[in-house]
């Protein structure tokens, strides 16, 4: 409570305040100067002492739900303190009239005492209260920052287990008859997976550096499916140096892929083609679609959802990502704002 | 000879499984195909003895193609499965295995299905394995004749039981496929589709109108004008799911 400068003036204003008007109060009452002082100095002192302490206390002890009564007694003693040292220190200035003035008085001064206390207490209560419901928010915010932090790099992390089993196998089955296509099989998986692992999860990386990993990944698939799958990239130029976040494509184009070779029987062809569009990074990815075939199918994926939802955290927004059927063609189109 | 078929949509996976099988002497590969398509039509031709088969192709599933099948062949799955679905095909599949295969694990598989096929244990229960190992049903595929239909939920009226059959309602036409009524029933959204009688299975959104039928029967009215009979228990059950 006294870190502020500015609070340190006030309580220090508020005890002179204080002395102040306990001078002027036994002057007015035909004390001496000496008395009058002595008093007044002794007892403010006193006061400002006790109210210091207690506030020191209450910043590293809280009590959390502290009782009614707790405070009150808690305030009696104190105020039972204050007079008794004043008394002390102002009998031994021997003023014999004076001293039985102090004694007539003491009801009055111990409910003032005890007054002053328990109000002081009660304010800070309040204050250290709203103090740890500002930490409490605080640490909210931070639990909420670090959960969605985690769940970004879980939603990008996502790798396909039946990817990596089915290019395991389909390694096997080259080192037989093809063993430097295996070779590079291998080096194009081992890419793949590196650039997987060393990406940051908030990081963004320019259009060209998702795309060249994006080849990796296609590399393989056309190891796989070369006999039926295609896949088109046409990009503009302009587009080339434009950021996004890291692997948000690959779901994508696993999807596209996905739906293309098991929605339809014929050859696939995937295209990806991007553009920039109000100032933004515009993504489409195609893939041939059956729409009899889809129809009852329910979902469209996990890969969809992870990355609406990406682009909701890191954005901010709901409308980055449409997808739509025109004819026999599934589209997906995203937009990227750039900073 | 023993007459075996591999089916797998990647040329490179049947490759393994030609190239382990060419140890096997008395094994002749009748067929290799792509999909359950192809296959299907191979497999009514041929008729193989044995059947590798990938779960993972495009139209039809693995899975989906079994149903079709009657009676089915021997099956090893050769899939790229997670490990939960693993111990559901040790329970129905004479075996199945995991991507990449090991020479030593598919000649346990192939040694499996050499004493399977001399025993001639009870055949493989594709509906109970495929309940397991996929998730709720969204669609079915019927077979006619040689050609497949793939139809969806949304599409169809009602379900009929019929012996070990179940008769599938649409608008204007009436299909057979092998399932029974009470597996099929476990694999549909019960939001969606709810058992209204021993024999019958309604889509809730097929139902225009319920008219009472005798003292305490009822019936309910399909859009396409067809009549479906409400057993007592059928009928409150209708009655709960559409909050009357």
């Amino acid at each position: 409570m006294f870190n502020g400068l500015r609070n340190q003036t006030v309580f220090l204003g508020w005890w002179i305040l204080w002395g102040c008007l306990h001078f002027w109060l036994l002057r007015s009452l035909d004390w001496d100067t000496p008395i009058a002082l002595t008093e007044s100095v002794v007892s403010t002192v006193l006061l400002s002492l006790f109210s210091f302490s207690l506030s020191f206390t209450m910043k590293y002890y809280r009590p959390t739900d502290i009782k009614v009564l707790y405070l009150i007694l808690w305030a009696a003693i104190l105020s039972l303190a204050w007079t008794y040292i004043t008394r002390l220190v102002v009998f031994s200035l021997g003023n014999k009239a004076y001293n039985l003035f102090f004694d007539l008085t003491l009801p009055l001064r111990l409910i003032t005492g005890l007054l002053v206390m328990s109000s002081f207490i009660s304010i800070l209560y309040v204050f250290f209260g709203q103090l740890s419901r500002q930490e409490q928010l605080k640490i909210k915010s931070d639990t909420e920052k670090l959960a969605k932090e985690t769940e970004l790099s879980a939603l990008r992390d996502q790798l396909q287990p039946h990817f990596l089993f089915n290019t395991l196998n389909s390694i096997h089955a080259l080192i037989i008859s093809h063993p430097e296509q295996a070779q590079k099989m291998i080096i194009q998986l081992s890419d793949f997976l590196r650039f997987n692992l060393k990406t940051e999860s908030n990081s963004f990386i320019t259009f060209r550096e998702e795309l060249e990993h994006l080849s990796l990944y296609l590399d393989i698939e056309k190891i796989r499916f070369g006999h039926r799958l295609k896949v088109i990239i046409e990009t503009a130029d302009t587009t080339q140096d434009k950021k996004l976040p890291s692997l948000i494509l690959q779901p994508l184009i696993e999807n596209a892929i996905k739906y293309g070779l098991y929605d339809v029987l014929d050859d696939v062809q995937i295209t990806l083609s991007s553009k920039i569009e109000n100032g933004m990074l515009q993504i489409m990815i195609t893939n041939p679609y059956d729409p009899e075939g889809r129809k009852g199918r329910k979902g469209t994926g996990f890969g969809q959802t992870s990355v609406r939802r990406r682009l909701f955290l890191l954005f901010g927004r709901q409308d980055l990502f449409k997808t739509e059927v025109s004819g026999n063609l599934y589209k997906v189109t995203l937009q990227l704002p750039q900073a | 000879m023993i007459k075996v078929m591999i089916v797998d949509d990647e040329p490179l996976a049947i490759s393994v499984i030609r190239g382990y099988l060419q140890e096997h002497k008395d094994i002749v590969i009748t067929a290799e195909c792509l999909n359950g398509f192809e296959a299907m039509k191979a497999i009514n031709i041929e008729k193989p003895d044995l059947l590798f088969l990938d779960v993972q192709m495009p139209k039809i599933s693995g899975f989906e193609l079994l149903e079709l099948l009657d009676p089915a062949p021997a099956v090893i799955f050769v899939t790229a499965f997670h490990e939960h679905a693993v111990q559901a095909f040790e329970k129905h599949a004479v075996d199945y295995l995991l991507k990449p295969v090991s020479r030593e694990r598919f000649e346990a598989a192939m040694q499996k299905f050499r004493q399977h096929s001399r025993s001639s244990e009870q055949p493989l229960d594709i509906q109970a394995l495929s309940k397991e190992v996929t998730s709720e049903l969204d669609r079915i595929v019927i077979r006619n004749g040689s050609n497949l239909r793939i139809i969806n939920l949304s599409d169809i009226y009602c379900f009929e039981a019929y012996d070990d059959y179940v008769k599938v309602h649409l608008e204007k036409e009436t299909l057979i496929k092998k399932h029974t009524l009470s597996a099929l029933e476990e694999r549909l959204d019960s939001a969606e589709f709810v058992r209204v009688h021993r024999s019958y299975i309604v889509r809730l959104d097929a139902i225009t109108r319920i008219e009472p039928l005798g003292k305490d029967t009822h019936l309910a009215v399909l859009k396409n004008g067809s009549k479906v009979n409400l057993s007592r228990s059928g009928y409150s059950r209708l009655k709960e799911v559409l909050d009357l």
